[in-house]
């Protein structure tokens, strides 16, 4: 085709391609075999198998692609599969540390064996809590110690007899003062004062010293040997109680046990219990009732709850039920904060005081998921603090350690636990958007190490009859899995036109299994309300209305500002520098579209194209670029071998938010050649498209809501036949327009046009040949381009002559 | 005790440091209440103490048996004054935590002479002292020439409250009377027999006693403070001796 030539609008049937009932094969989807599988995701399915299977830490999963893709539904199902196949993993439980009550140990048991060591303990000391009262309160545990204390008291008492006897026949008083003792003589039954003894001869104030002194020495030898005999008597009956406890320890742990024996780590840790059991049986002495029983006989009690005992306690941390064969865990947390991450140490308040220990462990998600698989929400995950280091720190180690925030932040001032950190062998699913894989691959080095694998999901795929049957089988699934009616034939085919829809081209199906979902559903209540047993293209098309109703309030007002001239936008006539831009907007999850006015002013002046809305800090940068290239297309299309001495101005009129997005850079060239041209461009007409420095149009984003937002203000206005929208060539194969357009097509009130170049485009739109330069380098008289290229050329004449009468005046240019 | 009074007015607990309060507290608390008397708390600065602090032929022990070096009056003054500070602390405790009335008085001189003084009728005065033992000990009881029965009373149901052994010292034909005395009381009781002072000294030295309650007239006035220090611990004087 030559730049003159004028593209035929599309035909109907081009506007988007129906599905016939009658190729489908069935009457209904619940003909159709169930799909297990989602259809199009191979390479993403086989990713997130291969990452289920493969034993090696690093290779983590990242599953990316849109919402509502059913990418969780996908993971949760293949991983399910595999963990079954998987032995169940072990137990973990937490008891304290008896050497170091700050670090409670982390014990490793064979699935099953955490709730039977749990109730084995709690036996124990709930039989302990009965027997060591009784033994201790037993005839010949008194008489045996008593016989001790007596022992050496009887000892001490002798000496300290023996020194008053001796004492009092020499004469020698022993007071006791506020400082201790006081030895003194005693005269006639009074203690002699200093100032009596300064009056005795000097030869009996000796012997008077002498002999206080020998009392007072022996007193002191007593004295000192109170502590020994204490600690003497502390240690025989310590000695002797533990010989006691023992016994009852010994013969307690033997019945509680008696079927856990043979587990090393069950063990050693009943080692350890009978060593702290025998060394603190006063433990088993404290009363915690004030002398009041409870309401149930003390043998009745559940003495393991009492707080004293809490250093025997089990806590579970992972606890699985080895007979139920349930496979290795797949866990979900939905929300994974760090504490539901890793765990957390929870405290209590006491008198004011914080206060843990290591019964207030709590396992977090890592804890539940050890030994399988652990499904997590990308976005959650990056939104709370500190869940992502957390995660990577454990991943990286190869276990889970709990602290809390404030000691990551090194804030932490109240007591704490280190408890032993569990080894981790957990895969971990991320399921996210794509863009925050790709900035997880950029910004974190971390990322790439432990996330090896990545399941993309597909947004659609090929329309083919292999993948028609595939989607009505998907169809069948979902409404059966929803509960709701089977789709008829045509109602399958009306939903794979919406699907065709759904993926913004009518060659490609959209996987978006959450939009399709919701749309049965609503069909679904249609087809209630109408009393039918399969859902049919009716329902389809109200559900589509519906969703579109609801959705529309803000489509509405911007169509009624239109229809009522609030917004300028003209439907018919011709105007020089002005067309008819297309753009889309997205709220929510509802995208439409809207025409908007586009204008170009020109002038003489130093080759300056002024984008207002880049100047008015309202255009994106692809906007700006796309305004670029206009800049170089018309520096090379137009006068090359001059100076460019065009001053152009561009703006999208009535435009108060942000614009971006190069889809309106052909209607922005197309506005600047007929504002230098000054050729009007036909107002029958909106463009979209966006244009290289070549002046080839290219494909842009939105095709469907573009011509449909225009559509329906013609519409509104009343269709005359004229109007119609420009289109990239390369959009064509994504129409997928809705009935009311294909009818107005058909009916020849509207037209969709097609486009390859600017030229074409000019063409339509000023009813003008572009023109081609010829042989001689000149453009054809008369044509676009040849205006265009005299009017700048008559600029640079212009410009010429100014700077060059300045510069007779001695000026400046 | 008050002519025709069963009741003593008080329970003074009299004392030459806290160490002594102390160790007579529990028996001083038990007494008031089954008297339901005031317990009135006494801290005595003996003038023995802080005269032999000041010159030689006197000597000291701490109580943890090291030599004591800085003997003096100011530092036994100082002493006494932080004794008085604590001793009214826990008298105060321990008399609301029993719901009885209290009071608490220093007084400087004799202690025999002051607690004579400071004593009315019907007041019981008990003399605390503290020494370190390792048994539970006996509740002791002094009889003279006559069985004093609210002696006795008072002794077998200290002994009932605090779950120990009576042991009684009695002229040797009061044996058997106080015997049956105490089978009366329903309480167990050990007698033994002390014939002139310089037994009942010695077997009272031996004893080991937790408290000792001296019977009217079972000790001379000039021989209580042997008798006290033989004891080596809590004395309750003879309710005559006061006033």
């Amino acid at each position: 085709m030559t730049s003159d030539a004028i593209p035929d609008a599309l035909a109907p049937d081009a506007l988007r391609q129906p599905f016939d009932p009658a190729d489908l094969g069935f009457e209904t989807t619940a003909d159709l075999e169930p799909l297990d599988m989602l259809p199009g995701q191979d390479r993403a399915l086989d990713a997130i198998r291969m990452a289920g299977h493969v034993g090696h830490s690093d290779f983590n999963l990242f599953v990316l692609g849109p919402a509502g893709s059913g990418r969780h539904a996908a993971v949760r199902q293949i991983l399910s599969e595999i963990a079954e196949k998987r032995s169940v993993p072990d137990d973990w439980v937490y008891v304290a540390n008896f050497e170091d009550e700050r670090k409670p140990r982390a014990l490793r048991l064979r699935a099953g064996m955490a709730q039977r060591l749990k109730a084995a303990m709690e036996h124990l000391i709930d039989d302990l809590a009965n027997t060591i009262p009784s033994l201790f309160e037993s005839e010949d545990y008194q008489t045996r110690r008593h016989g001790i204390e007596q022992e050496y008291g009887e000892k001490h008492e002798a000496a300290m007899s023996d020194l008053f006897e001796r004492a009092r026949e020499r004469n020698v008083a022993i007071m006791r003062t506020p400082m201790g003792y006081m030895v003194a003589a005693m005269q006639d039954g009074e203690v002699v004062t200093p100032e009596q003894f300064e009056k005795l001869p000097e030869d009996e104030q000796e012997k008077i010293e002498e002999k206080v002194s020998e009392i007072r020495e022996e007193m002191e030898a007593i004295l000192k040997e109170v502590p020994r005999h204490q600690k003497t008597v502390r240690a025989k009956v310590e000695a002797l109680n533990q010989s006691l406890a023992e016994d009852g320890v010994n013969t307690a742990i033997a019945e509680a046990f008696a079927d856990l024996q043979g587990d090393r780590v069950i063990d050693d840790y009943v080692a350890a219990v009978r060593a702290d059991l025998i060394e603190n049986p006063e433990l088993f002495l404290i009363r915690n009732d004030n002398g009041r029983a409870g309401a149930f006989p003390v043998a009745t009690t559940r003495h393991f709850a009492k707080p004293q005992f809490a250093r025997y306690a089990v806590n579970l941390m992972v606890s699985h039920d080895a007979d139920a064969d349930t496979g290795a865990p797949v866990v979900e947390e939905a929300l994974p904060s760090m504490a539901n991450l890793i765990g957390r140490i929870e405290h209590g308040a006491q008198m004011g005081a914080l206060y843990t220990d290591f019964t207030m462990i709590k396992p977090g998600a890592l804890q539940r998921a050890n030994g399988g698989f652990l499904i997590l929400d990308a976005t959650q995950l990056l939104t709370e603090p500190f869940a992502w280091n957390a995660l990577k720190r454990s991943l990286k180690t190869g276990r889970i350690q709990i602290i809390s925030p404030g000691e990551e932040m090194s804030l932490i001032s109240t007591v704490s636990l280190e408890p032993d950190p569990i080894p981790l062998d957990v895969r971990v699913i991320l399921v996210g958007e794509r863009r925050l894989y790709y900035l997880l691959s950029l910004l974190d080095p971390d990322f790439a190490q432990l996330f090896k694998v990545q399941a993309d999901f597909e947004d659609a795929m090929p329309r083919t009859d292999e993948s028609v049957r595939l989607y009505a089988r998907l169809l069948g699934s979902l409404a059966r899995r929803g509960g709701i009616r089977p789709l008829d034939a045509p109602g399958t085919a009306r939903a794979l036109l919406e699907g065709t829809r759904l993926a913004d081209d009518k060659e490609r199906l959209s996987l978006g299994v959450g939009s399709l979902s919701d749309l049965l559903r609503e069909a679904d209540y249609f087809a209630a309300r109408d009393g039918v047993d399969a859902i049919g293209p009716d329902q389809i098309d109200r559900a589509v209305a519906a969703a579109e109703t609801r959705a529309g309030r803000v489509r509405d007002l911007e169509q009624d500002a239109i229809l009522r001239d609030t917004l300028l936008i003209d439907t018919d006539g011709a105007r020089v520098g002005q067309i008819n831009a297309l753009s889309v907007m997205q709220l929510g999850g509802v995208r439409f579209g809207r025409p908007s006015r586009v204008t170009a002013r020109v002038r003489v002046g130093a080759g300056k194209l002024v984008d207002i809305e880049r100047e008015a800090e309202l255009g994106g940068p692809l906007h700006s670029k796309g305004v670029m290239i206009l800049s170089g297309f018309l520096g090379t299309q137009f006068a090359p071998d001059i100076p460019m001495s065009l001053w152009a101005s561009i703006v999208f009129e009535q435009s108060y938010g942000g614009v971006d997005g190069d889809s309106a850079s052909a209607a922005e060239l197309f506005a600047l050649l007929s504002s230098l041209s000054e050729l009007p461009i036909d107002q029958s007409f909106a463009v979209t498209g966006s244009v290289n420095q070549f002046g080839d149009i290219q494909a842009i984003g939105g095709v469907n809501e573009k011509i449909e937002g225009f559509f329906d203000i013609c519409a509104g206005r009343g269709l005359t036949g004229r109007q119609g929208v420009l289109i990239p060539q390369a959009n064509v194969k994504h129409l997928a327009l809705r009935q009311r357009v294909v009818d107005a097509v058909a009916d020849g009130q509207f037209r969709i046009i097609p486009i390859r170049s600017v030229a074409e485009g000019l063409t339509l739109l000023t009813g003008r040949p572009a023109g081609e330069r010829q042989t001689d380098g000149t453009y054809p008289a008369n044509s676009v381009n040849r205006l265009a290229e005299d009017r700048l050329r008559g600029f640079a004449e212009a410009r010429k002559g100014f700077v060059n009468s300045m510069r007779r005046e001695g000026g400046t240019p | 005790m008050s002519p025709g009074s069963d009741t003593p007015a008080r329970v003074i607990l009299g004392a030459t440091s806290f160490a002594d309060a102390e160790a007579a507290m529990g028996f001083a608390i038990a007494l008031a209440r089954r008297l339901n008397g005031e317990l009135m708390g006494l801290l005595i600065e003996e003038e023995t103490f802080l005269a032999c602090s000041s010159g030689r032929g006197t000597q000291a022990v701490m109580a943890s048996g090291g030599a004591a070096t800085t003997l003096s009056p100011a530092a036994m003054r100082a002493a006494y004054r932080r004794d008085a500070r604590v001793f009214r602390k826990r008298l105060e405790e321990a008399a609301l935590g029993s719901a009885l009335r209290w009071s608490f008085a220093t007084r400087q001189g004799r202690a025999p002479l002051l607690l004579s003084q400071a004593a009315q009728g019907g007041d019981l005065v008990i003399l605390g002292y503290r020494a370190p033992k390792f048994t539970a000990g006996h509740v002791v009881a002094v009889m003279g020439a006559v069985l004093d029965a609210d002696t006795l009373a008072r002794a077998a149901h200290l002994a009932r409250e605090s779950g120990r052994g009576l042991s009684v010292l009695a002229r040797g034909d009061m044996c058997e009377a106080v015997v049956t005395a105490a089978l009366r009381l329903g309480t167990p009781v050990r007698v033994i027999a002390a014939d002139d002072q310089a037994t009942l000294l010695h077997r009272l030295n031996r004893l080991h006693a937790a408290i000792v309650f001296l019977g009217g007239e079972s000790v001379p006035p000039a021989a209580l403070p042997v008798v006290i220090e033989a004891a080596r611990a809590p004395v309750v004087l003879p309710a005559g001796t006061a006033g």
